[in-house]
C-alpha cells in the first residue's frame, strides 16, 4: 500500500510538500508510519510531537490504516485563532 | 439554528456591520449578540516585532471540525446563530484573524458560548501560524511554543 503524507507547519520544512511511503502490507499502523518518518526525515529533531489526521479525524499511534492509497496529514499542535 | 463557518483569504472582506445588522433581526426571542474579533499582534514575546503572520490550514478537515463545534455549542447554549470565520494566508499586525459571533437568548449564554467556541477552535481545528518577525521566522506550536524556522 501507499501512504501519501501531507505535512504542515514545522513538518513541511522537514518533508517538503508531500511524501509517498510504500509498504508491502495492505494495512499498516500509524506507529509504523511515524517510525518510517523518523528514520527517513528525522522528524524527532523538530522537538515537536506530531499529530496524525486520517479521514478528518485525529488518530492515535495504534490506529490502523488500510487500502491502496491512504492520505495522512502530519501536523503539530494547532495554533489558530 | 443557523451555522456559518468559513475559511477566508485575506482579500475577502469582512462586513461586520452587515453581520450585526442581519443577526439582530434573526430571532425575536434572542436578546444578546457576542462578537469576538481576533487580531494579529504587532509585538510578541515582549519586544519581538511581527511583520507578518502566515496562517495555513488543512481546509477540508478544518471546515468539518468548525461546523461540528458550532453545532455542538449551539445545542449546548441554545444559540440561534453561530458564525465562525477564520482567515488564512499572510496577514499584517492589526488585521482580523478570526470572527466569532453568536446570537443567544441572554448575555450569560452568549458570552460563555463565544469564549468556549474560541477555545475549541484554538485547540481542535488544524490551523497553523508562522510568525515572520524582526528576529527570524518562527512556527507557533500550540498556544505557547515557538520553533525557529530552519532555512
Amino acid at each position: 500500500m501507499r501512504v501519501l503524507v501531507k505535512p504542515y507547519s514545522v513538518f513541511r520544512d522537514r518533508l517538503g510538500d508531500e511524501v509517498i511511503l510504500e509498504f508491502n502490507e495492505n494495512k499498516v499502523m500509524v506507529r509504523d508510519i511515524l517510525l518510517r518518518l523518523r528514520v527517513l526525515y528525522d522528524i524527532n529533531s523538530t522537538g515537536v510531537k506530531p499529530i496524525v489526521i486520517v479521514g478528518n479525524e485525529i488518530v492515535s499511534e495504534d490506529y490502523i490504516v488500510e487500502g491502496d492509497l491512504v492520505v495522512l496529514y502530519l501536523v503539530p499542535p494547532f495554533s489558530g485563532g | 439554528m443557523l451555522i456559518d463557518v468559513r475559511i477566508l483569504d485575506r482579500n475577502e472582506q469582512l462586513d461586520l456591520n452587515s453581520l450585526i445588522s442581519i443577526m439582530s433581526r434573526l430571532d425575536e426571542r434572542c436578546g444578546a449578540i457576542t462578537l469576538f474579533i481576533g487580531l494579529v499582534k504587532g509585538l510578541v514575546e515582549g519586544d519581538k516585532r511581527v511583520q507578518e503572520l502566515e496562517y495555513t490550514v488543512v481546509k477540508d478537515v478544518a471546515l468539518k471540525i468548525m461546523e461540528k463545534i458550532a453545532r455542538e455549542e449551539a445545542e449546548k447554549y441554545k444559540l440561534s446563530h453561530v458564525i465562525i470565520w477564520h482567515r488564512v494566508g499572510l496577514l499584517k499586525p492589526g488585521e482580523v484573524t478570526i470572527v466569532i459571533a453568536v446570537l443567544a437568548e441572554n448575555r450569560k449564554s452568549s458570552f460563555a458560548a463565544a469564549e468556549e467556541i474560541l477555545e475549541r477552535v484554538k485547540n481542535e481545528v488544524p490551523i497553523f501560524k508562522l510568525e515572520k518577525r524582526s528576529d527570524g521566522e518562527y512556527w507557533v506550536i500550540g498556544s505557547e511554543l515557538r520553533v525557529k524556522r530552519e532555512k
